[in-house]
């Protein structure tokens, strides 16, 4: 009884930390660009894209694999929208609808 | 036509006061159209193609507000992409999405991206034009259908896109093919940077171009087509413009460095006319016309700053419309210079204030042929130099001031110039105040547009004359309607 109790203990414990070691980050989208062109992620993290204009958005992410894509759809002025990266590699993050919008992100 | 002003006016159905424009437009089709040989009507009736397209465009107009064009493909409100939230003059994201051509959208079918505008006008002029301004218009103060235009603008297929336009043009009372660019985009890398690549075809050098800076696109965006113009300009100046088809390829890299080559074919006399032109109104030519664009760009995004500097030029054996060499060949060659610079107050917001300038200087050598000569009794070679520069403040995207300079200068030759006095020169300025309601975030109508503007031109010099340039001043007040079906 003692060990399954220790192990239901270590199991609860890795799973926080595993938790908390998810970040989540906020780009910002202003002025029909990114606040960065470029950025780096651990596996898991979730990256937060803002839309601080006044038109809307369509951010859409492509990689890692050359056909792998995700498209988050339209995002109103003042709306936020996240997505987790849960596969190493690199990404392209850019707007369907404003070229300009655009970034590349390394999950390690 | 100002019966069909009349008519247009009128809050009557779509289908009513389409069948009322066919119908006065027919009438006054019949009399130019009948009479001919059969060869002759044939290229009569095909004038009257794009007309009969645009109709089928008002047609269906009832229906066709949920048609789309940029805008709607988008979702953007013209504000996104036009300085004064009315075309031509392009914000930072209007050049991207042309120079992606214009194939950015929202993920949504809208159909067919068709549009309409109408450009109706008065036109004062200082002194009356004896005989009137133009066939069917009094000697001054006329009301005027400029122009009734229909456009497929938007993307065709995936990084294929395109702008066409037919219009009918209501002083020449003519319709005719007008700007056409059709274009591919697509991306890669190079150096570890982004590179944009594409591929154009169009009919008008420089109509390609992203900037206002060049011709084409340049200001005044519209003008008078019943005031009196200098009559010297240079050949890429709107020399070919409809008169010529083209294809092209251009680079952007590391938004930085453009590059653009194109090569152009001059159309032959049937295949103007077919396409709504008068081959002698302008020049001719059967050569092929190299074409060549640079501009250094630079993007300070964060705190709206945006500059262009450039390079264009093409060359060229062209035969001058008019009878201006009694039909001998000119080899011409433009060289060109131009920059544009925009501050938007706050990028976030499209309804932010802008400041916007272009300038130009287009330099051309004319050499005429050894064997026209002795027969125009002209020099064998001339020069002629354009230059403008035009700023513009536009305040919430609504009230858009702008101010011009322009100057066109060369060298004077009696056998060359039909000027009373052979020279070239004519310089001025242009001011215009256009309003702008609608095109934002929170427009009551995202699918039109209207542009009312006052615009008054003053001539300091016209035709090689100062004294009596002032006699072709004019003011031109303008209303211009966009419908994105």
């Amino acid at each position: 009884m003692p060990m399954r109790f220790a192990v239901a203990i270590a199991i609860m414990l890795g799973l926080a930390t595993a938790a908390a070691a998810a970040a989540t980050v906020t780009v910002v989208q202003k002025g029909l660009a990114l606040d960065r062109s470029s950025m780096s992620v651990a596996k898991g993290d979730r990256i937060t894209f803002t839309n601080d204009d006044d038109v809307i958005h369509n951010i859409h992410i492509f990689g890692p694999g050359s056909d792998d894509n995700v498209d988050l759809g339209l995002q109103k002025p003042g709306k936020n929208l996240s997505y987790r990266f849960d596969a190493a590699g690199s990404y392209r993050v850019r707007c369907n609808i404003h070229p300009s919008v655009k970034m590349s992100v390394t999950v390690n | 036509m100002p019966q069909i002003l009349f008519y247009l006016s009128r809050r009557t159905t779509a289908r009513f006061a389409t069948a009322r424009v066919s119908h006065l437009l027919a009438r006054a089709y019949r009399p130019r159209c009948d009479g001919f040989g059969l060869s002759d009507r044939l290229v009569c009736w095909m004038r009257l193609l794009p007309l009969a397209v645009l109709l089928a465009g008002s047609l269906t107009s009832g229906a066709a507000l949920a048609l789309p064009s940029f805008a709607i493909q988008t979702g953007q409100p013209c504000a996104a992409c036009h300085i004064g939230a009315f075309g031509p003059q392009l914000t930072p994201y209007g050049r991207d999405f042309k120079l992606h051509a214009y194939t950015a959208n929202d993920g949504k079918d809208h159909g067919l991206p068709l549009a309409f505008t109408a450009q109706t006008s008065f036109t004062h002029t200082q002194q009356p034009q004896s005989g009137g301004a133009a066939p069917g218009f009094k000697p001054n103060d006329n009301f005027a259908i400029d122009q009734l235009s229909v456009y497929y603008a938007g993307q065709i297929a995936p990084k294929l896109g395109g702008f066409v336009e037919l219009n009918y043009d209501g002083v020449a009372q003519q319709a005719l093919l007008n700007n056409v660019d059709i274009r591919y985009a697509s991306e890669a890398e190079i150096f570890g940077q982004d590179l944009l690549w594409g591929v154009t075809a169009n009919n008008n050098p420089t109509v390609q171009d992203p900037w206002n800076s060049t011709p084409a696109w340049g200001f005044p965006y519209n003008q008078s087509a019943l005031a009196p113009t200098p009559m010297a300009s240079t050949l890429i100046d709107g020399g070919l413009g409809q008169r010529v088809a083209g294809v092209g390829a251009y680079t952007l890299w590391n938004d930085l460095l453009y590059l653009e080559s194109d090569v152009y074919k001059g159309l032959t006399a049937p295949a103007l006319t077919a396409l709504g032109q008068v081959p002698d109104d302008g020049s001719q030519t059967n050569d092929f016309l190299p074409y060549a664009r640079v501009a250094l760009i630079k993007d300070w995004n964060k705190t709206g700053h945006h500059l262009e500097l450039g390079a264009y030029g093409i060359s060229g054996n062209v035969v001058p419309g008019g009878g201006q060499t009694l039909g001998f060949t000119v080899r011409k060659t433009d060289l060109a210079l131009d920059a544009t610079y925009q501050f938007i107050s706050n990028p976030s917001l499209v309804t932010s204030d802008r400041l916007s300038a272009h300038a130009t200087l287009i330099h051309e050598t004319a050499k005429l042929a050894s064997d026209g000569l002795a027969l125009t009794g002209a020099l064998p070679d001339h020069w002629l130099d354009t230059m403008r520069v035009d700023v513009s403040y536009s305040f919430a995207a609504t009230v858009t001031p702008s101010v011009q300079y322009f100057r066109t200068a060369g060298t004077a030759d009696i056998n060359y110039w039909s000027t009373p006095n052979g020279s070239p020169n004519s310089d001025g300025m242009i001011l215009e105040v256009a309003y702008v309601p609608w095109g934002k975030p929170d427009s009551p109508f995202p699918n039109m547009n209207l542009r009312l503007a006052v615009q008054y031109i003053s001539y300091f010099s016209f035709d090689g004359s100062h004294a009596d340039a002032g006699r072709n001043n004019n003011f031109y007040f303008s209303l211009w309607t966009a419908v994105k079906f």
